[in-house]
């Protein structure tokens, strides 16, 4: 890894940058800090699952509802698993739209994971700027600079790990 | 007002003096813009400000969402600025002015470069054919160029009328591009407003460059069944010379053609072509040329070895394309002061000197900006060429030189990083080292060729040269069907499906438009074009998005060109051209506004697109849309009233124009012909909508069809297809959750959905709506309908 995450970056951030994370373990305690929150789950989802694991979307669906936020969602993959497990409490929602409601609705913190990268940069980046009120928590592979929290750019397989522990960790501590 | 005449003319039926008695004499000096039959519109000619109140209301219902992409500004030596949240700049700046001037920018550029091609083909072709060279766009366009009627009340009828237009075009351009010099405008409205009217001048300048080469040049006249040509990289004949143009001014390539037929040779060589001008070179010669792909193949066809010659004209070629033809020892022919390449220029220089040099390799390339040399040094070259090079066809590496390049990966990533698809290249390159090409070959799609991966490798591996090469079968099975670029939309089309698309039963009109940026592949965009022909909507195309519409073959192995009708009816698929084309997409909505409605069309712009915006279904889709000129396309919709979608990609315009559709207030305007105020509703409920995947947009498509005018009958078709996409990706049991929005009355709920409807709308607390006919945003209309009530 770079001295500075960013570096090897798609896209340099500016002044405001992100918190790295790097240990998983601190995870849960940012998401404990907030009452309402986002879990957004991403249409890339289903393309990250090919190349780790294909369990990866119900391992993301577990952490969501164990993190305790409102999951939304845009991808059918997604909305298909939930229906599976006989989840009812999502929404079906765009990113776009959830980023423009998410002030008016009282989001104190939204969660990101399996977007599209570059899409998700920018929306982090009007949430950085127009919504300095609403933290942002990204669990990708990859650092996002925007965020308020990124995990750091990992190998996918670490990553997916990463996930896994997590998903443990949200579990015990909500149990 | 910019009304640009500057002519006199001295019109005298009869003048005695003591010198001389004259009769009949006519002396004009400059230009003359002919009377047509409809009186002066309001607005002729507009300048900046002249549609500024349209504007406004269109950007106070559709605000500004910004998205940085950047959060400095680097533009005046007060800076660099931090533009951070609520801080401004050295100039006053804040984030939301920066961002709304950067698209201000964007689109100014987007619509510069499309007037520059305008004007360099209308000077062409007037010093070639003649100022009267008639405007004939087909015996069923009796309304050529609406754009220019609409924006200037000039209408057309010769090569001479479009001076006029080209110099306003211009003034303006200038204008307006002055509003970005720090200290000039300051509020993101008046910005936003400017980006609106750039996109309006792109539009004029689009159809000038378009009505012009299809006036002069024989490219089919409306024809719905101009003629169906080869694309694909699988369809070049590689035992041939091979010419490869690129671009968007067909002028070099037509010459090329002409050169050819000229001295009998034309079944000698291939000339094939890359993006636009490989749409108007097939527009020009009808089946003969050849189009290898969109924009995003310039690389992968390069990289194959099979050109010989590669002449370049103008916009979105690859500006490195000297050093990549140099390694398959091809040469560059810049046929343009626009894209020169640092070539040496032999324009006077005898052909034959030129060729030697060029053979021998004593220079990479030329600049020739004459056509009929450049046309003689192309062929000849490719003729010597040709011999020299057949090493180099097809010359792609081997599997065990893939997986000894591969072997070098140390699994750093900094590819998948740097990508702007995101690709997983790092795990492709490692099953590649092993000897399973299958990942590197599924990248093929997906991957559109920008070589980043290549540039940041610290083993120098030539990544994108091994995806080519493990793809090599799938390239030269790439032979599919595309229909020529058409032209205009013909006005008995218009007729017949005007009174069906206002009324809403013609569920919409898509045009799938712009460049080769799919987040996912071309595919994307065939199956949206395929889907949507298949519930009969009108769908049209242009650019690369034409050609990625012909990259899908159905069952029985047809492209979607054979598949649906040319015509632009219900179900039609209509592949207008190239991106100067988009005009005529424009041009259509237009028409049914001026030949359905019957509204005045001469310089009438506020009344016609609001009428656009609450009455005519249609929207553009620019899934993959890249380039600033995709910007100043959309932009021109935009002030027109119609909705543009983008791919991910497209957040990258840094702001998206949104309807608070939550917000109630927003969504009333009135009924024109009562002037009572009313709710008319999210409809459209977003003007600039970048969707994250496609199944996104395939459900955000049918709902910015929805209009307030529709009927009844026409809603409940609209909805139907907005519910059934809605399901079809999330299932049988689900309704949209804004449904309820787009439902005024019983009688709007699609019938398939009625009972589960109903349902829905009893545990909502939904209540009936109005439902007017004649709805507008604007006062001024209201006065327009009493005065033509009242017969003035």
């Amino acid at each position: 890894m770079a001295a500075e995450y960013w570096l090897y970056g798609d896209i340099p951030p500016g002044p405001i940058k992100a918190s790295v994370i790097t240990d998983i373990k601190t995870v849960p305690d940012i998401i404990k800090k907030f009452k309402n929150k986002v879990f957004s789950i991403g249409p890339y989802i289903t393309k990250l699952s090919e190349i780790t694991a294909p369990d990866l979307i119900d391992r993301v669906i577990s952490l969501a509802l164990a993190s305790g936020g409102r999951i939304a969602t845009s991808s059918p993959a997604v909305v298909k698993a939930l229906d599976a497990k006989g989840i009812k409490n999502y929404d079906i929602e765009f990113l776009l739209e959830l980023a423009r409601k998410a002030l008016k609705r009282g989001a104190e913190l939204i969660v990101f994971v399996g977007h599209f990268y570059s899409y998700e940069w920018l929306i982090l980046n009007y949430l950085k700027h127009y919504a300095p009120d609403i933290k942002t928590l990204t669990l990708e592979p990859y650092a996002q600079p925007n965020a308020t929290w990124t995990l750091a750019s990992l190998p996918l397989p670490i990553w997916y790990k990463n996930i896994c522990s997590l998903d443990e960790m949200l579990k015990k501590g909500t149990a | 007002m910019s009304i640009p005449y500057k002519e006199i003319r001295l019109r005298l039926e009869e003048l005695k003096s003591a010198v001389a008695e004259v009769k009949g004499l006519d002396v004009s000096i400059g230009y003359v813009v002919e009377e047509w039959e409809e009186p002066p519109g309001p607005t002729p000619f507009p300048s900046i400000a002249t549609l500024r109140r349209w504007d406004h209301v269109l950007l106070n219902r559709y605000k500004p969402l910004y998205l940085p992409y950047c959060d400095l500004c680097c533009l005046c030596t007060y800076g660099r600025c931090d533009l951070s949240r609520t801080k401004r700049g050295a100039c006053g700046l804040s984030l939301s002015e920066q961002q709304s001037r950067l698209v201000t920018l964007v689109c100014g550029i987007g619509a510069c470069t499309h007037a520059g091609h305008a004007r360099e083909l209308l000077d062409k072709l007037v010093e070639r054919y003649g100022d009267d060279r008639p405007i004939d766009l087909g015996g069923e366009v009796y309304l050529e160029a609406p754009n220019i009627r609409l924006v200037t009340g000039v209408k057309p009828k010769t090569l001479r009328d479009l001076k006029i237009v080209m110099e306003y075009v211009e003034k303006q351009l200038v204008q307006t591009m002055a509003t970005v010099q720090v200290g000039q405008e300051g509020h993101w409205i008046d910005y936003e407003q400017k980006v609106f009217h750039f996109g309006m001048l792109d539009h004029l300048a689009l159809e000038i460059a378009d009505v012009v080469q299809v006036a002069a040049l024989g490219f089919p006249k409306a024809d719905p069944n101009s003629p169906l040509v080869d694309l694909g990289i699988g369809t070049v004949d590689t035992s041939k010379p091979v010419i490869l143009v690129i671009g968007h001014n067909v002028l070099p390539s037509a010459a090329i053609v002409d050169y050819l037929e000229e001295t009998g040779q034309r079944d000698k060589v291939e000339v094939v072509g890359l993006c636009c001008t490989a749409h108007d070179i097939t527009r020009y010669e009808k089946k003969r040329a050849k189009i290898v792909g969109p924009i995003s193949w310039q690389l992968r066809f390069i990289r194959t070895g099979i050109p010989d010659v590669i002449v370049i004209d103008e916009q979105c070629i690859y500006t490195n394309i000297v050093e990549e033809a140099r390694k398959i020892g091809a040469v560059v022919i810049a046929t343009t002061e626009k894209a020169l390449r640092g070539l040496p220029d032999r324009t006077y220089t005898s052909p034959d000197t030129t060729v030697e040099e060029l053979v021998s390799g004593k220079i990479p390339g030329a600049v020739i900006l004459d056509e009929s040399r450049l046309a003689e040094v192309a062929v000849k070259a490719v003729f010597k060429l040709a011999p020299l090079r057949v090493k180099y066809k097809w010359s792609l590496l081997d599997e065990k030189t893939i997986a000894e390049h591969a072997k070098k990966c140390t699994g750093c990533r900094n590819c998948e990083r740097n990508c702007p698809q995101n690709l997983p290249i790092s795990i492709a390159i490692q099953k590649a080292s092993k000897g399973d090409l299958t990942a590197l070959k599924s990248l093929y799609h997906r991957c559109f060729a920008c070589r980043r991966c290549e540039y940041v490798c610290p083993r120098d591996i030539p990544i994108l040269t091994l995806i080519l090469a493990a793809s090599k079968d799938v390239m030269m099975n790439e032979r599919y069907r595309c229909r020529a670029g058409r032209g205009p939309i013909q006005d008995t089309e218009i007729r017949a499906v005007g009174r069906d698309i206002v009324l809403g039963v013609i569920p919409g009109v898509i045009g799938f438009v712009g460049c080769a940026n799919w987040p996912d592949g071309a595919h994307d965009v065939a199956e949206m074009a395929r889907e949507f022909a298949s519930r009969r909507y009108i769908v049209t195309a242009s650019g690369c998005s034409a050609m990625a519409i012909a990259m899908f073959k159905n069952e029985e192995g047809q492209t979607p060109y054979e598949e649906f009708s040319g015509v632009f009816e219900a179900g039609g698929l209509v592949n207008v051209g190239s991106c100067v084309a988009n005009a005529h997409i424009a041009g259509a909505v237009i028409k049914i506004a001026n030949i359905f409605a019957k509204l005045p069309l001469r310089a009438n712009y506020m009344e016609i697109a609001d009428y656009i915006l609450n009455r005519i279904g249609a929207v553009g889709v620019a899934w993959g849309a890249m380039s600033q000129k995709a910007a100043a396309i959309a932009s021109g919709f935009w002030r027109l009233g119609v909705p543009v979608i983008v791919g991910p990609h497209g957040l990258k315009y840094r702001r998206m124009l949104l309807g608070d559709v939550e917000n109630e207030d927003a969504w009333y305007g009135y009924d024109a012909m009562t002037g009572e105020s009313l709710w008319l509703g999210p409809a459209p409920a977003h003007l600039f909508y970048a969707a994250e995947s496609k199944e996104e947009a395939m459900v955000m498509i049918p709902k910015l069809c929805i209009r307030p005018a529709d009927t009844p009958q026409g809603r409940a078709i609209k909805l139907t297809n907005y519910v059934s996409i809605y399901k079809k990706f999330y299932g049988d049991d689900k309704l949209p959750p804004d449904l309820h929005l787009y439902i005024r009355t019983e009688a709007d709920i699609p019938v398939p959905f009625r009972d589960e409807i109903l349902a829905y709308l009893k545990e909502v607390g939904w209540k009936e709506r109005p439902v007017t006919s004649n709805p507008t945003l604007l006062e001024e209309v209201i006065e327009v309908y009493k005065k033509r009530r009242g017969g003035a």
